[in-house]
């Protein structure tokens, strides 16, 4: 049976094309002419999207690479500055230490005004931060006095 | 360097007479292969012009690497093929396919039976696997060696011994269940 296949198979040579078809077909290829240059050619480039792109992303890039060039004496000094990594270690050193000592200084203002406090409450003699004595006054305090609502009077007009 | 060496290098050049002698040599059997896959005329002849002028615009790029100038434009013919399918997905029906086909019989008092009997192998090559129908064709109607056909189809040569004996067995299959429906 495979033979027989074969031979059918082989007698499809007959197909044939329109002898119409292949002589318009080799005239239209044949005028259509080739591009002469071989492998690189500037229309074949351009015809290509993925290489016009590529040509597009490619002036983007030396414009602002440009761009920046022309700007970049200008900003020099700075940016030199900036990148410097002798004047970035020193700048950051100095940092340090200015934070240190603000800190030390405000430490040290914050914990004598706890000692001052500590020492009023502590001491007998400082009369208005004593527990004890402001307890021991409670008792003479005339709150509906007169005189004391004229002192408040009085002291509300001083501050407002 | 020899005569179609020659003929190929003046194409490269730009020689469109050079050409036009590649294309009277190869027409036909790319014809032959593209219609034999795909089974329209129309669609054939607007394949095969393509895989032609798709040949010329890119000549320079052809380089000899063992294999024939024809294993190159089989190449292009069977990329277009595949291309064809990917897009079109033509389904191919016998009754429509017999009126076009071309066939040049030599003994015209039994073309008509041999016609529809060769219609109906071609009807049912175009059912199997497109590296199947490419294997026949390419062997048994265009008569190229094992060898030509692995360059084309990027397989090895074993491979190819292969897929041409489930080719042919699966098509004994598809015609003799034909043959039993119709009896």
């Amino acid at each position: 049976m495979n033979e027989q296949i074969i031979k059918q198979l082989k007698e499809l040579k007959a197909i044939t094309p329109r002898e119409a078809f292949l002589k318009n077909s080799k005239t239209l290829i044949l005028a259509s002419g080739r591009s002469q240059t071989p492998a690189f050619s500037l229309r074949y480039f351009f015809k290509r999207p993925v290489f016009g792109a590529l040509t597009f992303a490619v002036i983007v890039l030396l414009v602002i690479v440009t761009g920046f060039w022309n700007v970049l004496p200008i900003a020099k000094p700075a940016v030199s500055s900036i990148l410097n990594p002798a004047d970035l270690s020193k700048e950051f050193n100095d940092l340090t230490i200015n934070i240190q000592l603000k800190e030390i200084k405000y430490d040290q203002a914050v914990n004598q005004a706890i000692a001052s406090a500590v020492v009023e409450i502590g001491d007998n003699k400082t009369k208005h931060l004593n527990r004890s004595l402001l307890e021991s006054e409670a008792p003479s305090l005339n709150l509906n006095d007169s005189e004391s609502d004229k002192i408040n009077e009085m002291l509300n007009q001083v501050i407002f | 360097m020899n005569d179609e060496d020659q003929i190929i290098a003046k194409a490269q050049n730009g020689d469109s007479v050079a050409f036009g002698v590649l294309y009277d040599r190869y027409s036909r059997q790319i014809y032959r292969f593209v219609f034999l896959k795909i089974g329209h005329v129309h669609d054939t002849e607007d394949l095969t012009h393509q895989v032609f002028l798709n040949a010329w615009q890119n000549i320079q790029n052809y380089r000899f690497q063992g294999f024939p100038f024809s294993s190159w434009l089989y190449r292009i013919a069977h990329n277009a093929v595949i291309d064809f399918y990917r897009t079109r997905k033509q389904h191919v029906d016998i009754e429509m396919v017999a009126e076009d086909a071309v066939y040049d019989f030599p003994d015209h008092e039994e073309s008509i039976d041999r016609k529809n009997q060769l219609e109906t192998v071609r009807a049912f090559l175009v059912k199997l696997e497109t590296d199947q129908q490419s294997v026949l064709v390419m062997k048994f109607v265009n008569d190229l060696s094992n060898k030509e056909i692995a360059g084309i189809l990027g397989k090895s040569e074993g491979a190819v011994r292969v897929i041409q004996h489930r080719a042919l067995k699966q098509l004994k299959g598809l015609i003799e269940e034909h043959e039993r429906a119709n009896h």
